[in-house]
């Protein structure tokens, strides 16, 4: 499937089936990751991080994706991986062009939510299960009461409330960890 | 801190009005405590986010993964029959010559008459030999058992009526092992787009079969072919009787030697004699006129016979024969009769239809379409053994399916009975053939690739008897010449 078709895809919000096209490319990430002393499952996870870059960065408004998919997704996985290897020499980042200075910060920023995603893992599975019913699928508190029998939908919003705050505490905790 | 968050989520949803956003994004840039909140809160959905994301992925991946392997199975799978293919072709010919050996053997395909009939009343065909055959399409079913209820069907009909159509159409005369005699032998199909179709239960076909040999008592033999291709035949309780001629003896042509007759009594003595018909003498005028169906009634088959001249024979005075009148004769009796008799080119026409006219059964219902057969049993009951060698050395007891020994030899061996429809397969060293009568045998064979035959007229008498088949090579494509009897 050409970069065109696929782009079109994203468009359509057919992210599954543009993510199945682009695993056309994994077994040459797959390489990469290999040559630099990796094994089958971190290419995996790192082709993983690189799409989720990629999905985010077609997201914004003022992204122009300049080069092809596999370009961009070699150049996300380089970073993902030395970011993941802690490889970056000072003289490194000193050297960055600002088309790459801007991958490495979309590489960073992504980990962050990597940690936050994590602290939300480690919610009980109806926190888990409100939050996405709020956040991602948008539904109204009385949707979600009537869903979850909660008394009201003040209660529902309370627990939402409860169930976020944790997720930063353990988010923080985290952050806290990896600073120290 | 809850108002913060619905703050920043009324944010992130673009649901803030202009000036409430420039007050945000100016609040994020002055506002250190509320920039925390603001980026943690954004981590925290970016979180969740990532969860989905992942889940899309993982799905992606499998789904990749899942048409890969479909992919590769199907390359395997086309690789594999490719590659059966080319051995089969490359490094099986035996068992390809077995069966183009077989399939050269058989030319029923070319013997099939086509008839597309419209089914919208009962139909009615006839082949090339004679055979007529009465349908009702409101008979007809599917395989599946499903009525036939289209516009148009196809009658595919084999009229096999003397042993050569036999051989060509590979076509044994055996009941179970019993030999049979032929009195023909037919195969009907029906079909409708290309599919078979089938008499419904307790209903029939009508059809007429032309009579193809003197032999009287003949019954209906259902044929299916074996799975080696030869044709076995059961017999039915369906028995065949004659039809009788309708015969009108037409008075202009019935033409009488003056000269033998005045021994007799002239020709209206004659005349008596021929007085047989129940209809009488009728002109060529009175026969078209009663009978308007009959378009040409010199070639009508069943319901003209003229007899151009008539012997009579001395001591029963009855006909005992028939011979050609000459020119001079033909051109006396003209004048005598005004010219209203025939001329001798005429004559000679008529003598020629004559001779090619059929006799029919009456017609008969069958249940079930394929192949039928008139047959009756062999009655030669004085066998002889007769042991079969061949210049090949191979071994003609190995040629059965169930043991059939290497793909690179194959033979399909014929006997012809040279007086009586009897087609016979030779699949053992050893046969019983009747003694003192004249059989062919027409052997065809394939040794690695190479195509040999072997036919020879064989008459046996004595008790113990050796056949030495010496094959030659041929070519595959004189097949059908090589067959001729």
């Amino acid at each position: 499937m050409s970069d065109d078709k696929i782009m079109e895809l994203f468009k359509k919000d057919k992210r599954e089936k543009a993510f199945k096209a682009l695993y056309k490319l994994h077994p040459r990430i797959e390489k990469l990751v290999l040559s630099k002393g990796g094994t089958k499952a971190d290419a995996s996870d790192v082709f993983q991080e690189a799409l989720i870059i990629l999905y985010r960065n077609l997201q914004k408004s003022d992204f122009k994706l300049t080069a092809s998919f596999y370009t961009y997704l070699y150049s996300v996985s380089r970073f993902v991986w030395k970011d993941t290897q802690k490889q970056f020499s000072k003289q490194e980042l000193h050297d960055l062009e600002s088309e790459q200075v801007s991958i490495l910060d979309a590489v960073l920023e992504e980990q962050k939510y990597r940690f936050a995603e994590q602290a939300f893992r480690e919610l009980g599975e109806r926190c888990q299960q409100l939050l996405q019913w709020f956040y991602i699928k948008k539904m109204t508190f009385k949707a979600i009461a009537d869903s979850m029998q909660f008394k009201s939908e003040k209660v529902a919003k309370n627990q939402k409330y409860k169930c976020l705050q944790k997720a930063k505490d353990i988010y923080r905790t985290q952050a806290k960890t990896v600073k120290s | 801190m809850e108002t913060y968050i619905d703050l920043i989520n009324a944010y992130l949803d673009k649901t803030l009005s202009n000036s409430e956003t420039i007050a945000l994004e100016n609040r994020l840039k002055t506002d250190v405590e509320f920039n925390i909140v603001y980026n943690e809160h954004l981590a925290i959905l970016k979180g969740i986010e990532r969860v989905e994301l992942l889940k899309d992925i993982h799905k992606a991946r499998k789904a990749y993964s899942k048409s890969k392997w479909l992919k590769y199975g199907a390359i395997t799978v086309i690789v594999l029959f490719t590659t059966l293919m080319v051995w089969l072709l490359v490094f099986n010919n035996g068992n390809n010559a077995k069966n183009e050996l077989r399939e050269s053997l058989s030319f029923e395909t070319e013997m099939t008459q086509s008839f597309n009939v419209s089914t919208d009343s009962i139909i009615t065909i006839t082949g090339k030999k004679g055979t007529q055959i009465t349908i009702n399409p409101d008979d007809l079913k599917f395989d599946s058992g499903k009525d036939f209820e289209g516009k148009n069907l196809t009658i595919e009909l084999i009229e096999l009526t003397n042993k050569q159509d036999l051989l060509l159409a590979n076509a044994q005369t055996i009941s179970n092992g019993e030999w049979l005699v032929s009195g023909g032998a037919f195969k009907i199909d029906i079909k409708s787009n290309r599919k078979s179709l089938l008499l419904k239960k307790g209903k029939t076909i009508n059809v007429v079969f032309p009579k193809n040999t003197e032999e009287e008592n003949m019954q209906i033999f259902y044929g299916n072919r074996t799975q080696n291709g030869y044709l076995n035949w059961e017999l039915t309780d369906i028995k065949l009787r004659n039809k009788e001629q309708f015969v009108i003896f037409c008075k202009d042509t019935t033409i009488i030697d003056r000269i033998i007759t005045r021994r007799f009594g002239g020709v209206e003595t004659y005349r008596t004699f021929l007085k047989v018909d129940t209809l009488g003498y009728l002109t060529r005028d009175e026969i078209v006129r009663k009978f308007s169906e009959i378009e040409n009634p010199h070639n009508q088959k069943d319901t003209l016979i003229i007899y151009k001249e008539c012997l009579i024979d001395n001591k029963t005075g009855e006909i005992s024969g028939y011979s050609i009148l000459d020119e001079a004769h033909i051109t006396s009796m003209n004048k005598k009769y005004n010219n209203s008799i025939l001329t001798v080119y005429d004559s000679q026409r008529i003598n020629d239809n004559y001779t090619k006219q059929k006799a029919f059964y009456e017609s008969i219902d069958i249940s079930r379409l394929g192949w039928v057969n008139i047959d009756q049993y062999s009655k030669i009951e004085d066998k002889i053994k007769v042991n079969l060698t061949n210049n090949l050395d191979f071994n003609f007891n190995s040629f059965t399916e169930e043991v059939y020994p290497e793909d690179t030899v194959w033979h399909e061996t014929y006997l012809i009975d040279n007086e009586s429809n009897t087609i016979l397969n030779v699949n053992s060293s050893s046969i019983e053939l009747p003694r003192e009568k004249l059989f062919t045998l027409v052997s065809c064979c394939i040794v690695n690739d190479t195509f040999y035959v072997c036919r020879k007229a064989i008459k046996f008498s004595g008790d113990d008897n050796d056949l030495f088949l010496e094959y030659k090579k041929r070519n595959k494509h004189q097949i059908k010449s090589l067959l001729r009897l």
